[in-house]
């Protein structure tokens, strides 16, 4: 009972370690990045804080950083520099500047930066070494006009400020970067000259309903667009992401927790059984057994409390420890209280419940097991003449037992449950997680095919001005970091068909109705799913489903189309719109152009290049699928319905299942396709190019998406007359990306392509990664939490059943039955029960994973059998160990003491 | 002959700081047949004496040798082999598995020696323990005395050389307790078995062929009788 005891009072008290743990490492997330402050003020040598201050909008102190000069490197840009200062006591406690290499300056002259200052900068210079710079001396909001040099010996690199990267790229040298990213020791005098620029710092004081004034008095005096507030939790910090798996993890801790405890009650007040009949026998009332058990209760609480408290502390600390640097776990004297008390608290409630149960027993039925004496009576038992003692003792016994057995079975079931979904979901994740990437940032640009002024009418082109261009690109290559760049471009195309287009490519106009459907019924279809969207059971756009798409299509051709057609002297040919991919050949593998997806023919890049073949993406056969959402609302797909294609989702699983049209290719390699570029100068005038192509390959063998496409080289698209823009970089560099290799690779890229989304892959991955060890550590606490319940509550059943059968195994014993004999018995029975708990929790399991799995992770979940195994191994181990442990400690006394009676 | 001697048989046991000697040195031979009734005040060790010499309990010192052969060197997997074929055991409280019924109780040391029941003989036993309508019975649903016989029946039922019975009539009323000696003495002699019987009961000593009167562990008085 005392294991059990101590093992509930960790997970109970390891609930506000664990909350403790949570928010302080939130806290901890926010403040690394941004600061302890709420608002930074530039320029605040420019305003009066008294009045703030004296209206109660300030909370506490003001911190002021003493702005001396703006430095950098001479033989960089100019605007990549930083600002120079010191922060008084109270900006250094809000500024919360983190050294990550060398320490803060102490003496003159020495000067700590942060990191992506110094990566701005392109300063290689160790710690410990000289570094001069250019410098223009403050002037209050200006600078001196004469530049001066300065040396400074770099002993720390800080941590990056949030106030810092955010607002470098915002405009070079004004009031933004007046925050100081680089800082000398206290005190420091400015230049002779020069005039100190101030940046202050600090919190606002709070509304009584926890909201900041809006009509903070300091507005009144400041300028506001010198202020730069950090109210809000950072949305980057992994755990404000991950609350719910926080609460979950906390409730199901403390849920666990009382679980175990009423368990090891019970377990320890039935093997005292007959002495509360006793007691009751010689007269103690209801309330003098509680309080004579629950005292001892309380008694072991105290004794056990402290190593129950190190344990939980040592285990939530070794959770923060496996987190990262990030999380704290720091707490303070009141939270370690909190600990030991909920821990005795959640002991002492949870105990009430089989001390009631036990007190409530009549003395006889506590002196003797009467409740078994009725069920063996009761029971018909059919005398057997030979049999095997093991076994027939063991069917026996689970035939008096079977309640008490089942319940058993369900705790092992339910683990299993659980245990198996968990690292199901788990292995999922993990096994589609992206690992490895050919490319490390993206830079993409597709205003030239989204939108509507690009593309009048879905035919025809009209190019735009992209920042995707020839020296934007060469500007990348001269990173020093990039190895190469490969380019992207996206075009729309049109197919021209003598008669009617065929019902393969009809079939992938139905599933882009929503987008670029071009021929038919745009109009009617945009206001049916619109009104779908809105919940009326998707009354309109069913009914155009059911009553033949195909008819409600072809009935009501879209007059922009007829028009361009016109204008383009295509009155007799039908048009099918298609999206052009052309890439870089070396991006035809990282966009999946391989060999495997290969249905026919073969990539000649020759040939791609000279203009005369394309690729097309072209499943042997395809078809459409939709799905109304209850309450409102569809999904649809366009499916390759190949028997090798991916499925990629359960989504796709289920609208794969629900088809409405189908149809199979009806291209061949070889084949040759006319395509036209149309071209809109805007004013509604139409050029147009067109172009014979053989299709030199199919692809889409193995891919999950129906969707017809046209891939080429970037060489095969410039055949066409038209310059096409850009729409996509990929960045690949020398080197494997690292996070300080991230930082400066952002900052580069950013200032090429100001604006501009940077997808960095080493960020993703990062993000990926802590979404995943978070997850790993839950799943796993999770199981873990599951497996010790369940093996504690199969072992204090095992326990019991074998301190009930006590005199049973001495009896046994005296008329020969071996250590052997004894174990194999309650291995059989044992191995019943567990089968009964495997077999269905392994069946709840499987169907959870086609179905629950739909509601609770929105797909399917696929099903693995290592978690069965592997539940089944531990608790089977365990259980076994214990058993033989048990019995061990019965034959370890003589069969004399086994039947004596208690 | 003897089938079953013991020497210098001494059991000691911790009670606190203290050692209490329950036996004290006893050197005792007991004849093939023989039926022996060890007497003795509450408390004097005559059944500490048996759990010893059946080996249901180990002494602290010397040994018991049965059919020539000491048991010390026996091991636990040895003794129960022992125990299932060549003893039979009646204790006080019967000590029935009470989930199994009477015939299965008494077929428990045949089927752990994984052998065919000999039924004839099985048979001849309950009927002349007399209680063939209550072998089919679940222990709960039988008397003191019915327990008590099936308890004789499964002693007897692997054909033992020794029957060791520790107070078989203490939890029986006069004529139950009376009966079940007759029947064990009875089955003892027509089976040839060895009885060694504890009781602190005179009228039951009296039936013996010999008596051993054990005081504070030590024997004190060993007589035999020709009946």
């Amino acid at each position: 009972m005392i294991i059990g005891i101590v093992l509930a009072m960790m997970f109970s008290s390891g609930v506000p370690f664990f909350i403790s743990c949570m928010n302080s490492s939130q806290n901890e997330i926010q403040y690394r990045k941004q600061g302890k402050q709420e608002t930074i003020v530039i320029d605040a040598q420019n305003y009066d804080f008294d009045i703030p201050t004296e209206q109660g909008a300030i909370d506490g102190d003001i911190g002021f950083a003493h702005v001396l000069s703006y430095v950098w490197n001479e033989r960089e840009d100019f605007s990549d520099g930083t600002m120079i200062g010191w922060l008084d006591d109270r900006a250094t406690e809000l500024y919360y500047p983190i050294v990550s290499e060398g320490r803060m300056p102490k003496e003159q002259n020495e000067i700590a930066i942060e990191k992506s200052a110094l990566q701005r900068m392109r300063v290689d210079t160790k710690l410990g070494e000289k570094i001069t710079l250019k410098a223009l001396i403050c002037d209050s909001d200006e600078f001196l006009e004469e530049e001066t040099d300065v040396t400074y010996t770099l002993v720390g690199i800080l941590s990056d400020k949030k106030s810092n990267i955010e607002h470098f790229y915002d405009e070079a040298i004004t009031k933004a970067n007046k925050i100081p990213a680089a800082f000398v020791t206290k005190d420091t005098q400015i230049e002779i000259g020069g005039k100190e620029a101030l940046v202050a710092f600090f919190n606002e004081n709070r509304k009584e309903d926890g909201y900041l004034y809006t009509d903070i008095p300091y507005t009144n005096v400041i300028d506001t667009s010198f202020v730069y507030s950090f109210s809000s939790i950072d949305s980057y910090s992994a755990i404000a992401n991950n609350v719910g798996t926080v609460t979950f993890l906390s409730v199901l801790l403390a849920f666990m927790s009382c679980f175990g405890i009423v368990n090891a009650f019970n377990s320890n007040l039935k093997e005292r059984k007959k002495q509360i009949g006793m007691l009751k026998a010689v007269g103690a009332t209801r309330k003098q057994l509680i309080t004579i058990f629950g005292r001892e209760a309380f008694i072991i609480c105290l004794l056990t409390a402290p190593l129950s408290v190190a344990l939980s502390y040592g285990a939530v600390r070794a959770y923060a420890n496996i987190m990262g640097d990030s999380f704290i776990f720091e707490p303070d004297f009141l939270v370690l209280i909190a600990g030991v008390f909920l821990g005795i608290i959640c002991v002492m409630l949870s105990s009430l419940i089989p001390l009631f149960n036990i007190s409530r027993l009549s003395p006889l039925q506590a002196i003797r097991n009467i409740e078994m004496m009725r069920k063996i009576k009761n029971k018909k038992i059919k005398t057997q003449t030979s049999f095997s003692v093991e076994r027939h003792l063991a069917k026996r016994k689970l035939l008096f037992s079977k309640g008490k057995n089942i319940a058993i079975s369900v705790i092992i079931a339910c683990c299993v449950i659980i245990s198996c979904l968990s690292l199901s979901f788990l292995n999922s994740v993990l096994e589609n997680a992206t690992t490895y990437y050919d490319i490390d940032y993206e830079i993409n640009d597709y205003g030239g095919v989204g939108s509507s002024n690009s593309f009048i009418n879905d035919l025809s082109y009209q190019n735009t001005e992209s920042p995707l261009t020839e020296n934007k690109k060469q500007e990348v290559l001269e990173i020093p970091q990039v190895k190469d760049i490969y380019e992207e471009k996206q075009a729309k195309l049109n197919i021209v068909f003598k008669g009617e287009v065929p019902e393969y490519l009809q079939i992938n106009e139905y599933a882009s109705f929503t987008t670029t459907s071009s021929r038919f019924l745009t109009a009617e279809f945009s206001d049916a799913l619109s009104a779908s969207g809105q919940g009326n059971n998707n009354s309109d756009y069913s009914k155009m489903m059911n009553d033949n798409l195909k008819a409600y299509m072809q009935a009501a051709p879209n007059p922009d189309y007829i028009h361009t057609k016109k204008v383009a002297g295509f009155e007799k040919e039908e048009l099918f719109n298609v999206e052009v991919t052309a890439q870089n050949p070396e991006l035809f593998v990282f966009d999946g152009i391989t060999k495997d997806d290969i249905i026919a023919g073969e990539i000649n890049i020759d040939k791609l290049n000279s203009g005369e073949e394309i690729l097309i993406y072209a499943p042997e056969k395809i078809g459409f699928s939709y799905e109304a959402i209850p309450g409102g609302g569809i999904t649809y797909g366009l499916y390759n319905l190949a028997p090798e294609a991916d499925v990629d989702s359960t989504a796709d699983m289920v609208l794969r299942d629900n088809i409405k049209a189908e149809a199979d290719s009806p291209f061949k390699v070889g084949d040759t396709l006319t395509l036209t570029l149309l071209c809109d100068d805007g004013k509604g005038n139409i050029t147009r190019e067109d172009k014979k192509v053989k299709i030199g390959a199919i692809l889409g063998k193995n891919s999950s998406s129906g969707v017809f496409r046209i891939f080429t080289t970037l060489e095969g698209l410039d055949t066409f007359k038209t310059n096409f823009n850009y729409s996509v970089f990929d960045v690949e560099l020398k080197e494997d990306c690292s996070a300080e290799l991230d930082e400066i690779m952002q900052a580069e890229l950013s200032s090429i392509f100001p604006g501009k989304d940077i997808t960095s892959v080493f960020e993703f991955f990062e993000s990926e990664k802590q979404q995943r060890k978070m997850m790993i550590i839950s799943i796993a606490s999770l199981v873990f939490v599951f497996l010790c319940v369940s093996i504690s509550l199969i072992n204090n059943s095992i326990s019991a059943q074998i301190r009930d059968g006590k005199r049973t195994l001495g009896t046994l014993r005296a008329v020969g039955a071996s250590e052997k004999e004894l174990v194999s018995s309650y291995i059989i029975q044992i191995a019943n029960i567990m089968l009964l708990g495997f077999g269905a929790g392994s069946i709840i399991y499987i169907c959870s994973c086609r179905f629950i799995g739909l509601i609770a992770f929105g797909g399917y979940v696929p099903i693995a059998i290592w978690p069965v195994l592997l539940i089944f191994i531990i608790l089977s181990t365990a259980c076994y160990i214990n058993l033989k442990l048990k019995i061990k400690t019965i034959t370890n006394n003589s069969i004399v003491e086994n039947i004596r009676e208690l | 002959m003897n089938i079953i001697e013991c020497k210098n048989l001494t059991k000691e046991y911790l009670s606190g700081e203290n050692t209490v000697v329950a036996l004290n040195d006893v050197s005792l031979e007991f004849e093939k047949g023989e039926f022996c009734a060890i007497t003795g005040p509450s408390g004097s060790g005559k059944s500490t004496f048996l759990h010893c010499l059946s080996s249901l309990e180990n002494a602290t010192s010397g040994e018991v040798i049965y059919n020539n052969e000491s048991l010390k060197k026996y091991n636990d997997n040895q003794l129960s082999i022992l125990r299932r074929r060549r003893f039979g055991f009646v204790f006080q409280a019967y000590n029935l598995v009470e989930e199994l019924t009477g015939y299965e109780n008494i077929l428990l040391p045949v089927m752990l020696d994984k052998k065919k029941p000999d039924e004839e003989y099985l048979k001849k036993i309950i009927d002349i323990l007399g209680i063939e309508d209550r072998v089919s019975h679940l222990p709960s649903a039988l008397s003191g005395g019915q327990q008590q016989r099936i308890a004789i029946a499964r002693a007897l039922a692997n054909k033992p050389s020794i029957l060791f019975a520790d107070e078989p009539t203490g939890n029986l009323d006069g004529k139950s307790g009376r009966e079940v000696l007759s029947l064990l003495k009875y089955v003892s002699k027509e089976l040839g078995v060895t009885l060694i019987l504890v009781t602190h009961d005179l009228h039951v000593a009296e039936q013996a062929d010999r008596v051993i009167r054990i005081e504070d562990g030590a024997v004190v008085e060993d007589s035999k009788f020709n009946q």
